[in-house]
């Protein structure tokens, strides 16, 4: 129906045909199925939902509870309440000199491979008295020095 | 048959089929004509006729009867005749030639086109007006189409399609003057 000029031309018997091609490709159409196809919105928002999920449960996982609050603050205290100095080193695993290996056993170890000598020290009473008292007045050094 | 009496048909799955018969009996030749004109080729015209129709068939439940059942239609036609183009001259971006070259070249070849020098012309002229120019054009030169019903299909105001319109005819007249054929008439 183009009416101005039309020099465009079509085949003979064209849109009689194109009819017939158009009836018989929408009798052959496959029918129609209902598929659940949400929108592109409803899968943004679905997606920033599980976003702000997902980074809840890890700022949840990480955060100390109240009952864990409660433990570690109890164990604090029971930490901080020491009878007595050699408790809280005891508690803490702090080395004294009380404590600390003798000059004798670091030498030992330091010789490394080297067997430790089977020679066995006598110490006479005086001596054990001595080693005693220099023990606890924290003066082990003094005496291995002495001994040397 | 009315619009409301055709629209009644398609609606009722019962009466559809006869329906919609009727409607490509009704709007066959004019879709053919409107897209036939924007793609110059019958091949291409051939195939998008019938992918028009058929998505028409797909997407009646859809309609909402807002618009006559011709607007609709020459809606879907145009836009499905756009989008081919588009994606057709996206394809020629990486070529050396254009598209609407390639158009011009397939036109002169084609056995379906039977053209006095004048008329090839004035294709030629038409080709190289800006897409929307070019649509408005042919609607009202060769499909007569009311600029009412324009506004209604092509969803822009009467008075820019009757403006597009004339500035498209314009170009055309001076393109026209610039091969030496003095005279060509268009409609208002």
């Amino acid at each position: 129906m183009a009416k101005n000029n039309n020099t465009f031309k079509v085949p003979e018997n064209y849109f009689n045909d194109l009819e017939k091609d158009i009836l018989s490709k929408v009798n052959h159409l496959p029918k129609k199925k209902f598929i659940f196809s949400p929108s592109k919105t409803v899968f943004r928002y679905a997606a920033i939902v599980l976003l702000l999920l997902a980074v809840g449960g890890i700022v949840w996982w990480n955060q100390p509870t109240d009952m864990a609050n409660t433990e570690l603050a109890n164990s604090i205290n029971e930490s901080s309440n020491f009878s007595s100095k050699e408790d809280m080193n005891k508690s803490l695993d702090i080395k004294t000199e009380e404590n600390y290996p003798s000059k004798q056993e670091i030498t030992i170890s330091e010789l490394g491979n080297e067997k430790p000598s089977n020679e066995e020290f006598e110490l006479s009473k005086e001596e054990l008295d001595y080693l005693e008292y220099y023990l606890r007045a924290g003066v082990v050094n003094d005496y291995l020095t002495y001994n040397e | 048959m009315t619009d409301n009496e055709l629209f009644e048909l398609l609606k009722n799955k019962s009466s559809r089929e006869k329906g919609f018969s009727v409607l490509v009996h009704d709007f066959k030749e004019r879709v053919y004509w409107q897209i036939r004109h924007m793609v110059l080729s019958h091949e291409d015209a051939n195939d998008l006729v019938q992918e028009v129709f058929i998505k028409v068939f797909q997407n009646i439940d859809n309609f909402k009867h807002d618009s006559s059942i011709s607007t609709w239609i020459y809606r879907i036609a145009l836009n499905h005749t756009l989008n081919f183009l588009n994606s057709k001259s996206q394809r020629y971006k990486q070529n050396y030639t254009s598209l609407e070259d390639d158009m011009f070249n397939n036109l002169r070849a084609d056995k379906n086109f039977e053209p006095d020098e004048i008329e090839l012309k004035l294709q030629k002229a038409i080709l190289s007006l800006p897409e929307k120019q070019r649509l408005v054009f042919n609607l009202r030169y060769y499909d007569e189409m009311p600029f009412k019903e324009m506004e209604q299909v092509l969803q822009t105001s009467e008075s820019t399609l009757k403006s597009t319109y004339h500035f498209a005819s314009k170009k055309i007249e001076e393109q026209l003057l610039k091969e030496e054929i003095i005279k060509f008439d268009f409609p208002n």
